[in-house]
């Protein structure tokens, strides 16, 4: 039961993370402008190569 | 005080290389013009205050496309701190236009002479000290991918920037325009900065509309320089662009024949001429092409990369990881479900995906290869001759080109294309080539229905250039895309041997992004592709076929039973593979519950029990053809610059999956594998009719009408 709730507890953890990283270093890049990191973080899980920021 | 320091030169001088040995970056590096489209900002090495900033490139500061937009703007409006402007040593006279123009800047500037290396090698010779005094800035000889030189000339743009040091002037034009250009700047002096005057001036005295709009000058103002222009004009017998042109050339061409010598080529080919007899030869171009990637994807997907997947998958995978986690949690007591979760779910989800890594590599690697050494901008070449019979440009390959590793700088790739018809049209068809995570489906399908088929892969690459094609020629006979192609002039660079450090970093940089993909997107998504087919809508645990998935995809299957597969869980593939397209196989993975199935030593074999070969091959086609993912489709519908047209693209693409996947399944069923002639078989084939209606009808009245317009202009 204690294994059940600590594995449990780490997944859970994990996938938080794994969401928080898509949506503040994924779609934020895509979708460019404000709130994009402009591809400066170097953690886009889709394609950190390219700058996504918008400049115009 | 934060510096900024820009990195400014012509497509393809070594901008990116430089930027990356400075900053210790490794961003995207392609041996061809237009592969930066966008300001990339990093941290000189050793210097926390200085902001290297590498721009996409220019050849004149009069832009043309989206890109080079973005560079002059910079330059002009926001003034970085200095200058280092990059000239290729092997092109002097064409890179120093550029550096004429940069002079009027008022910014301190150094001159960074890339691949001097080459130089050398050639022959050629440059009075660096003759040439630093005459141009009134520091020439600093270096040789970015070889990392030399590059420290000194960042060294000496930081000194300038602090310092605000510009040197004097050159006298680039002749007594008369300077003449004009005095009484241009004193006429405009309270309409532009003191620094931008001279620059102003010129760009006026060329009547360059932008500049006309941005200044807003009063009609009085406007007829004064427009008579200064005119006498000059009449005194010379030229207009007024093609004056400044000429003086600049002549300018460059006399300090070229003072301090340059070039060693005499009279009569010889270099090896990279003797390579481009053959490689872009009329007959032998496309045969070669098609040969180098057919051997790519024999490699990397038939031969060795499968066996390392198979290896990994099967072995890796399937095997030892699968049993240590199942130990270990059985051993810790963790409930049953959880258990089915972490083995089932990510290890057979995100595991399944992670075991094409090896023939992801092996492609990366390949693609590295021809693009370093400057093959694949002969490929946009070729193209363009084949693209440009069709009313299509080369320079659509090229977002093409990027596409094999993703499609989201494909699409913006597209910026390179000035024509708005052209650019959207690209945009539309670029993420028809297989990207990697495409790359995945191709992989699984061939290894799991079709071992030993060497032709399948390459087959799908020259596939959606045959699309892209036909798409083209269809939608330029349309009103929204008619008009002639956009002019595609290329520098074909000179062929050189890929670094190795080069070729790695490309690959790392290229297998990182797709194994932080599995870890994100790819990990979320088998959690929750695991979670609702094991639980009820009552969240209850219970049967996958009684689950809210079963729900969910059965709504959707007879949507996809004219394709071959209309069970509910292709139908939650197909529509998962739209958050990142190797999804569809995570997905199948965990449906199929193929992790816990480890005796069965094949990561695919439950998904074999899926799909015919033929229903394989169109859930294939389907997935390649279909909208890419989400990411790449918020992109698509960014860089349209409309809700209207993004739709319409995703809609355009949505359509042609479908019917690609329904004409091969349809008649491949019938053809091959002895299904009887149906209401299926007709529909096919009355939608190969009607697509070679749209391409070969006569264009529509209002393309003929764009067309000749274009043809008179």
């Amino acid at each position: 039961m204690i294994a059940t709730i600590i594995i449990t507890v780490i997944i859970a953890g994990l996938l938080c993370i794994a969401v928080r990283s898509i949506f503040r270093h994924g779609y934020a890049c895509a979708k460019g402008g404000n709130g994009s990191c402009g591809g400066k973080c170097g953690r886009c899980p889709l394609n950190r190569n390219y700058n996504c920021k918008s400049d115009d | 005080m934060e510096y900024k320091i820009a990195l400014a030169g012509n497509p393809n001088c070594g901008k990116t290389t430089l930027f990356n040995d400075l900053t210790g970056s490794t961003q995207y590096v392609g041996n061809w013009p237009g592969v930066t489209v966008e300001k990339k900002d990093g941290k000189l090495r050793g210097h926390k205050n200085v902001i290297i900033q590498d721009l996409p490139g220019i050849y004149s500061l009069s832009p043309y496309s989206l890109e080079e937009v973005v560079s002059r703007n910079y330059l002009v409006k926001e003034k970085p701190d200095a200058v280092i402007n990059i000239v290729d040593g092997t092109n002097i006279e064409r890179n120093l236009y550029l550096t004429t123009q940069l002079l009027e800047l008022n910014i301190p500037m150094v001159i960074a002479m890339n691949m001097t290396d080459l130089m050398t090698k050639k022959g050629d010779k440059v009075d660096m000290e003759k040439l630093s005094a005459v141009l009134g800035c520091n020439v600093i000889p270096i040789s970015a991918l070889k990392g030399q030189g590059s420290a000194e000339a960042a060294e000496k743009a930081v000194e300038y920037a602090k310092n605000h040091r510009i040197g004097e002037r050159p006298h680039v034009f002749t007594g008369s325009v300077e003449h004009a250009l005095a009484h241009i700047e004193e006429s405009i002096q309270n309409a532009a900065e003191p620094e931008n005057l001279r620059w102003y001036a010129v760009k006026l005295f060329e009547r360059d509309s932008k500049v006309e709009d941005i200044l807003k000058l009063p009609e009085e103002v406007k007829s004064h320089i427009d008579k200064h222009i005119k006498d000059c004009e009449e005194e010379m017998d030229d207009d007024s662009e093609s004056i400044i042109t000429n003086q600049r050339y002549a300018y460059i061409g006399r300090i070229v024949s003072n301090t340059v010598k070039k060693k005499s080529v009279h009569g010889s080919l270099s090896a990279s001429d003797r390579i481009d007899r053959i490689v872009t030869d009329k007959f032998l171009a496309l045969p070669v092409f098609a040969a180098a990637m057919w051997l790519m994807y024999y490699i990397s997907v038939s031969t060795l990369g499968g066996v390392l997947t198979d290896w990994v998958n099967d072995t890796l995978f399937g095997g030892w990881i699968t049993n240590a986690v199942t130990n270990a949690l059985t051993a810790a007591g963790a409930a049953g479900w959880l258990q089915g979760l972490i083995v089932d779910g990510i290890v057979g989800g995100v595991g399944t995906v992670l075991g094409f890594v090896p023939q992801m590599l092996l492609i990366f690697f390949f693609l590295a290869l021809l693009e370093d050494s400057g093959y694949m901008a002969r490929v946009a070449f070729i193209m363009d001759r084949i693209f440009r019979r069709f009313g299509l440009s080369g320079k659509s390959f090229i977002p093409m080109l990027i596409g094999t590793g993703c499609g989201v700088p494909a699409v913006m790739a597209a910026r390179t294309i000035e024509d708005e018809r052209d650019r959207r049209m690209t945009i539309m068809l670029c993420t028809f080539m297989p990207c990697s995570a495409k790359m995945v489906i191709i992989a699984m399908t061939v290894s799991t229905f079709f071992p030993g088929n060497v032709w399948i892969a390459p087959s799908m690459y020259f596939l959606g250039i045959a699309i892209i094609v036909l798409s083209g020629v269809a939608l330029k006979k349309t009103k929204y895309f008619g008009g002639e192609a956009s002019p595609f002039v290329m520098e074909l660079p000179a062929y050189h041997i890929p670094s190795f450090k080069g070729v790695l970093i490309h690959m790392w940089e290229r297998a990182r992004a797709f194994i932080i993909k599995a870890g994100t997107i790819i990990f979320t998504a088998c959690v929750l592709i695991w979670f609702l087919s094991n639980f009820s809508w009552s969240m209850q645990p219970v049967d996958i076929e009684s689950s809210m998935l079963a729900g969910i995809g059965g709504a959707a299957a007879w949507f996809f039973a004219p394709l071959g597969f209309g069970s509910w869980k292709g139908a939650v593939a197909v529509i998962s593979a739209e958050m990142a397209k190797e999804q569809a196989i995570g997905t199948l993975a965990v449906l199929n519950g193929v992790a816990a199935d480890a005796a069965d030593a094949a990561v695919s074999a439950g998904i074999a029990g899926m799909f015919t070969a033929v229903s394989a091959f169109s859930f294939m086609v389907l997935n390649l053809f279909d909208p890419p993912c989400i990411v790449a489709m918020a992109t698509i519908r960014r860089e349209m610059g409309s809700r209207k047209w993004g739709w319409i693209a995703i809609g355009y693409q949505a359509a042609m999956g479908y019917v690609l996947a329904l004409i091969s399944y349809q008649l491949g069923s019938w053809m091959f594998f002895g299904a009887s002639f149906g209401a299926g078989q007709a529909a096919a084939i009355a939608l190969i009719l009607m697509i070679l209606t749209a391409v070969l009808r006569r264009p529509s009245k209002a393309a003929g009408e764009v067309q000749m317009a274009a043809d008179r202009i």
